[in-house]
């Protein structure tokens, strides 16, 4: 099978303007438009006539744009996070550094910042994947004690976030947190939630949404939070910022990587045990890193449907569908997936710019709206967005995920503590297992 | 501290209450027997898996057991399954063509009857692998029908695939022979009835 440049090219354009798009509309996830793509083929097959493609290869054509789509949602969709506190998985902690930096007056470098690290993270876990492959796959095959020990590795993480806390009291709080939000995750992550407009639900936006968008959005609210005037410069990096920003991007996208591998382990998870494991840093250093994981994650999910050939992401599944990967034997890499990592590269190249203009761009224009307005349009959008995906049940959870994402705020505990609605479901099932 | 104390309150109330929907909400399993009555509603069934059917459009069906009765479930794609294993799935009861069917949403393996083995392992100690559900990576060598002989290293063994014309195979294939390990005393040899051949 050969495919040529200029077709692959046009259908990653074409995936990276949709994914541009649907990734600034706030709760739209990019497992909804894959799977809207594949279901409305129709303009594809108008595009592949006039480009006279043969019909063999429209799976594999379509796959581009959905990668495309992929890789610009974990750039672009900080901006939804950032203005509106409405975060997608991938972003839920990468939102709270980024959103504390737009009340300073600095959302344009924050947004920045972000695209950057998901940018070289790009760079580094392609180059990266090419020599794990031999790692994780034949000949060493880490895949499988990686397995085993993913449960000491959630274990040191809940650790570290609880001991790492400045007092006895502060453990104490951040640890209840971590068993609230753990409870909470056990009741609503399997709760069937259904959406009144027939659309996809699932409990994790109402549920993040809550923990960390509508409780900073109503922290905002009662502390009558006004923001500074928006300045437009780019980030300036210190010699020790570049070097720290490398160990940021490398620890994000190792934790991406890891993720990745890992069943039932997803993004958030990758971005907690990045934070945790880059330790004190500033703010800046902080979006970095919790931005390479986003973008690691995605990136890896499709090298590892054909080095472990594994799906370990709603858009992988929809790429396995259609174009059936074969598995990664030998040194050199199968066709298909050089192919595919054609709009990797496309989709990250021009995600970087665009991500920055947008932000740029919303900047000028959010600064000279009263905060509170903008705000209090936050918080009707999750409200409403919830409501359209899950209905009542869901701005149940939505209050209720709110109400635990206020006490670290007002407690002065760290508030990554609320990924226990993760972490503590994930440890149940790990230690169930084994 | 009031801010704290009326969140925390919040909180409370608010898992009290998502507790008690779950209670309420929580899909319900059902014997396989039962399905009829459960029309449009959201189940669990359990079962193992008696038959494995690729459709035209892509999906699998399969037709699942509990020993007395059998229930088929429409999955959409391809899935990692194979005759033998034991499952939960997760899905709508709906009626199709008279008879009631299970589209899944989610399925579970809870237990994985088939066993992985090497062809030479079949050779050495084939009284160990007899009558058991096996999956096998091999070569294959010929095509008769549904007949195919299948190599790997020195051993060869012949795989009967009486389900699925073999139309889509060729001589050189690698593929995944999924079935059972039998013997025919009256050749007296060894095959797999196999329920999939899958190219890899």
């Amino acid at each position: 099978m050969s495919v040529d440049f200029l077709h692959i090219l046009t259908f990653s354009l074409i995936g990276f303007v949709i994914g541009v798009f649907t990734a600034l509309i706030p709760g739209m996830h990019v497992n909804t438009v894959s799977l809207m793509l594949v279901s409305f083929q129709s303009p594809f097959l108008i595009i592949s006539d006039i480009m006279s493609v043969d019909d063999y290869l429209m799976p594999l054509l379509v796959s581009s744009s959905i990668i495309s789509v992929y890789i610009a949602h974990t750039f672009v969709n900080i901006i939804p996070a950032t203005f509106l506190g409405v975060p997608e998985e991938g972003v839920a902690l990468t939102m709270l550094p980024t959103h504390s930096l737009l009340l300073k007056g600095r959302g344009y470098e924050a947004i920045c910042l972000s695209a950057m690290g998901s940018f070289f993270s790009a760079v580094i876990t392609i180059l990266l994947m090419f020599s794990l492959k031999f790692l994780l796959s034949d000949p060493v095959n880490l895949y499988a004690s990686l397995k085993e020990i993913m449960v000491w590795i959630i274990i040191a993480v809940i650790s570290v976030m609880i001991l790492t806390e400045k007092s006895p009291k502060a453990m104490l709080i951040s640890s209840t947190i971590l068993l609230l939000s753990g409870v909470y995750g056990l009741i609503v992550l399997d709760l069937p939630l259904e959406s009144p407009f027939g659309l996809p639900s699932s409990s994790l936006f109402p549920s993040l949404a809550g923990l960390f968008g509508l409780s900073t959005l109503l922290s905002s609210v009662l502390s009558k939070t006004s923001m500074v005037r928006q300045e437009l410069h780019e980030p300036v990096f210190q010699r020790e910022d570049k070097l720290s920003g490398i160990v940021s991007v490398l620890t994000g996208s190792f934790s991406g990587i890891l993720v990745s591998i890992i069943p039932g382990v997803t993004t958030a998870i990758g971005t907690i045990i990045a934070l945790v494991t880059r330790g004190e840093s500033d703010e800046r250093q902080a979006i970095i890193t919790l931005s390479s994981v986003n973008t690691a994650v995605s990136i890896a999910t499709i090298f590892n449907l054909f080095v472990i050939g594994k799906t370990r992401s709603g858009v992988a599944v929809v790429v396995r569908n259609l174009i059936g990967a074969e598995t990664w034997k030998g040194f050199l890499p199968p066709y298909s997936l050089l192919c595919l990592l054609i709009p990797v590269v496309i989709s990250a190249s021009l995600s970087l710019p665009i991500t920055c203009r947008i932000g740029k761009f919303l900047s000028e224009k959010i600064g000279k709206i009263n905060y509170q307005k903008i705000t209090w349009a936050g918080i009707s959008l999750i409200i409403a967005l919830v409501f359209m995906f899950s209905g009542f049940a869901g701005l149940l959870i939505l209050l209720t995920g709110a109400s635990i994402g206020l006490l670290p705020i007002f407690t002065g505990a760290r508030r990554s503590s609320c990924m226990g609605i993760l972490l503590i479901p994930l440890l149940i099932r790990f230690l169930g297992n084994s | 501290m009031n801010r704290v104390y009326i969140s925390g309150v919040f909180a409370a109330v608010g898992l009290l209450v998502l507790f008690a929907l779950a209670g309420i909400t929580k899909t319900p399993e059902i014997e396989l027997n039962e399905i009829s009555e459960y029309e449009g509603r959201k189940v669990i069934v359990k079962g193992v898996i008696t038959e494995i059917r690729p459709t035209s459009g892509g999906n699998t069906l399969l037709l699942l057991s509990d020993g007395v009765h059998d229930v088929k479930v429409f999955a959409f794609g391809k899935r990692d399954l194979f005759v033998g294993d034991g499952i939960a799935v997760r899905g709508t009861v709906q009626k199709y063509q008279d008879s009631h069917e299970i589209l899944a949403d989610h399925i579970y393996v809870l237990e994985r009857r088939c066993t992985e083995v090497k062809l030479w392992q079949l050779a050495e100690n084939p009284f160990k692998y007899l009558n058991d559900h096996i999956n096998l990576s091999c070569y294959i060598t010929r095509i008769d029908g549904y007949r195919l002989v299948v190599k790997e290293g020195n051993y060869t063994l012949t795989v009967i695939y009486p389900l699925i014309s073999t139309e889509k195979l060729d001589k050189g294939d690698r593929v995944r022979v999924t079935g059972m390990f039998l013997y025919n005393p009256e050749k007296f040899s060894f095959y797999i009835l196999s329920t999939e051949v899958m190219k890899i």
